[in-house]
């Protein structure tokens, strides 16, 4: 029985550390936080629900002209290779940093990206 | 929840940052003395900052140009944003008084940053970015100082990265130094925070 009670403690903990790595901000979310939200706009777009769709179509912000014809699709491939360097997938963007050169982290901002839906805790 | 936002008035004249009691007159006065050199230090920055552009009007339909100016801009954007915020947390009623003459000192640092960027716009042939009519914050989570500060903090450190994805972008360097010494002063606003959330000021080497 106990060890029954342990199994079950320990896979709790697993799934329970899992669930939360998944779908917390990862801690480089705050480079975003300059411009951004996951949950309502700022000086650039928020980010809840933006995955899949195409690029400058959420209403109630005010796109580049560059973005707004761009005609991208926010899709892992795409988003990584606009978050590496924005000016350079989309000039005259008003979204005016850099880039970001470190593959994995632009993974783990993808990551986390993606999986803001409207029933994600931070887009609430 | 939205926020109607109007043009921030301005509430309090900022005689002292918070000073416990055991704080020497010394103390304070170095404290003066030092806030005295940063506000010489910027304004000798938005003058330079200036007259390193007078040269480049001429050019202002270049690409590059208008890359700085669309650069500028979204910094302009986003600072009018820290007023806003500032303001939000200044009439929430949850500051201290000492606590709220920081903000209000913050807040007009970046008062100060909006007019040295918009001189800069100005001088490069563009417009400068103007405030919104509203601002989306969560003022509903805000249920203590804390959750204002803490607020305020996000807001500082999403700066500081903001102007380090911005420095490397512009074609002029004396853009790069006047957002740089920019960035320090949201780096400083994000330290002063940190440490009244009782959290480690500086809790790394570096930053992006």
């Amino acid at each position: 029985m106990s060890v029954c009670r342990a199994v079950l403690v320990f896979t709790c903990c697993v799934f329970c550390s899992f669930n939360i790595s998944a779908y917390a901000a990862p801690p480089h979310y705050v480079m975003c936080m300059g411009c951004h939200s996951p949950s309502y706009n700022r000086t650039g777009p928020k980010h809840c629900g933006v995955f899949g769709q195409l690029a400058a179509r959420q209403e109630g912000f005010q796109y580049s002209e560059a973005l707004t014809m761009s005609r991208l699709r926010w899709d892992r491939q795409t988003l990584d290779k606009f978050l590496e360097s924005p000016a350079a997938i989309v000039p005259g963007t008003s979204m005016t940093f850099a880039g970001i050169t470190d593959a994995n982290v632009r993974a783990q901002l993808i990551d986390y990206i993606e999986l803001l839906t409207t029933d994600h805790n931070d887009c609430r | 929840m939205s926020v109607q936002f109007s043009k921030p008035k301005t509430l309090l004249s900022v005689d002292a940052l918070p000073t416990a009691s055991t704080v020497t007159q010394e103390t304070t006065n170095r404290r003066s003395f030092l806030r005295s050199g940063g506000q010489l230090t910027l304004s000798a920055m938005a003058i330079s900052m200036l007259s390193g552009l007078n040269a480049k009007v001429a050019s202002a339909s270049d690409k590059q140009t208008m890359m700085d100016i669309q650069i500028l801009n979204t910094a302009i954007a986003a600072e009018h944003e820290a007023v806003a915020a500032y303001q939000v947390g200044a009439e929430s009623g949850l500051l201290s008084s000492a606590i709220l003459n920081v903000a209000v000192q913050f807040q007009g640092h970046h008062k100060e940053h909006i007019d040295a960027l918009s001189k800069a716009v100005g001088a490069l042939g563009g417009e400068a970015a103007g405030p919104l009519a509203i601002y989306q914050f969560s003022v509903e989570k805000l249920k203590t100082e804390t959750d204002v500060l803490t607020f305020a903090a996000s807001l500082e450190r999403g700066a500081v990265s903001a102007y380090a994805g911005a420095i490397p972008l512009f074609e002029q360097r004396e853009l790069s130094k006047a957002a740089a010494s920019i960035l320090a002063d949201e780096a400083m606003h994000w330290a002063v925070l940190r440490q009244v959330l009782g959290l480690n000021p500086v809790p790394g080497a570096f930053f992006s």
